[in-house]
């Protein structure tokens, strides 16, 4: 495979890691399950 | 998106994406509450399925319009799925699954290790291109479309392998949640045994839970702690499959595989994905986070399938052929018989 997807690859893995975390966060402090989020049994 | 033009696009396709995540949202629990008045516990369709479906139908649309190039800087599948994959190991956790047994620990690795070898060993007989024969061996060993995900991360799969291994993991779950407590029964297998053999085998949570809701309480507690435990071994496969995939297939004939090599191929998502089952484990993460976050991942999924169905051409799907299903089929059974051996043995007879 080309090394410029292997590039874009690890970009992205990082960044979903980052993303996760922070959401992870969020969630362990408690912010999300404040929001009045539309439920459609997906969330809380 | 450099550009207003390029800035306006992105914001236009990533409301699409949400409304139609929304769409999806919308028709899993329609779907799920025409199961519930069957009696079925759980949507046994799977939403990647129903979001792969309505990315198509959009698909044939934006393509028709002559749209679609403009939606697709938005369709990030891999970005999404990763996301998803982090944010899903909050639902994993090892404590729960030590204080259940090493019984179900057990079954995993035996299950995991024979029936990810035999599928290898069917595809590479049936001459499946590499990366198809990674994705399709650890749904088939681990858990269906989450490790299929983890797999394709490793490998650097095609989006294809990935869409075609989704639709064989959910179509060929459907008949089991029904046919595996009906023999179960048959069988006269107790409730432990029918739970693990359900658990190993069955490759869809929901598929698991249904046959366990068929087969009674005790049976899906079990079934739901098997699961959990091949679960685990995600992270375990995906750095295998990152080194196997260094040292053998890609491999230059002058170069020496190291292991800065096999730490620059190897997902980094699983790292996250490791820490975030770490910290559900050991308490950090209330029931109520957990809660939320498995919604979140479900979102994230249900993007990322969106966006499959979305970039998806089915003329490049259909150019995979029959052999796949074989294989894929053929590693079921096996899957089916060794569960069923596996759960008698280590949970019957051994009674861990």
């Amino acid at each position: 495979m080309s090394s410029s997807r292997r590039g874009r690859s690890l970009h992205e893995d990082w960044l979903a890691v980052l993303v996760g975390l922070v959401l992870v966060l969020l969630a362990g402090l408690g912010f999300l399950s404040r929001v009045p989020w539309p439920l459609f049994g997906w969330l809380g | 998106m450099n550009t207003p033009r390029g800035a306006v696009r992105w914001i236009v396709g990533l409301v699409l994406l949400a409304a139609l995540a929304v769409l999806v949202a919308e028709l899993d629990a329609g779907i799920a509450g025409a199961f519930l008045r069957r009696g079925v516990a759980q949507n046994p369709l799977e939403y990647p399925l129903v979001a792969v479906l309505v990315g198509l139908l959009v698909n044939a649309l934006l393509r028709a319009t002559k749209t679609h190039e403009a939606v697709r800087p938005v369709l990030r599948t891999e970005f999404f799925l990763k996301v998803g994959l982090v944010l899903m190991a909050a639902g994993l956790n090892i404590g729960v699954i030590m204080r259940q047994g090493a019984g179900g620990l057990l079954q995993a690795l035996v299950l995991v290790t024979s029936v990810f070898l035999f599928t290898w060993w069917a595809a590479t007989r049936m001459k499946l291109p590499e990366q198809l024969k990674a994705v399709m061996a650890a749904a088939v060993s681990i858990c269906g479309v989450s490790a299929a995900i983890a797999a394709a991360g490793a490998v650097l799969a095609k989006r294809k392998d990935v869409t075609y291994v989704t639709a064989l993991v959910i179509v060929t779950a459907l008949p089991l949640m029904v046919l595996m407590p009906w023999l179960a029964r048959a069988m006269g297998l107790s409730d432990v045994v029918a739970g693990a053999w359900f658990g190993g085998n069955i490759d869809t949570t929901a598929a698991v839970v249904g046959a366990g809701t068929l087969h009674g309480a005790a049976a899906q507690e079990v079934a739901s702690v098997v699961k959990m435990a091949q679960n685990a071994l995600i992270g375990v496969a995906a750095f295998l499959l990152a080194t196997y995939f260094v040292v053998k297939v890609e491999r230059k004939p002058s170069e020496r595989p190291s292991a800065v090599m096999i730490w620059d191929r190897f997902p980094k998502f699983i790292l996250g994905f490791v820490l975030v089952s770490v910290l559900a484990s050991i308490g950090v993460l209330s029931g109520g986070a957990v809660s939320v976050l498995k919604g979140l991942s479900k979102w994230a999924f249900t993007l990322a399938f969106l966006s499959i169905g979305m970039e998806l051409s089915l003329r490049e799907l259909g150019s995979l052929g029959w052999r796949p299903v074989a294989v894929y089929l053929t590693a079921t059974v096996f899957n089916t018989v060794v569960a069923l051996g596996a759960a008698w043995v280590i949970f019957g007879v051994l009674g861990m």
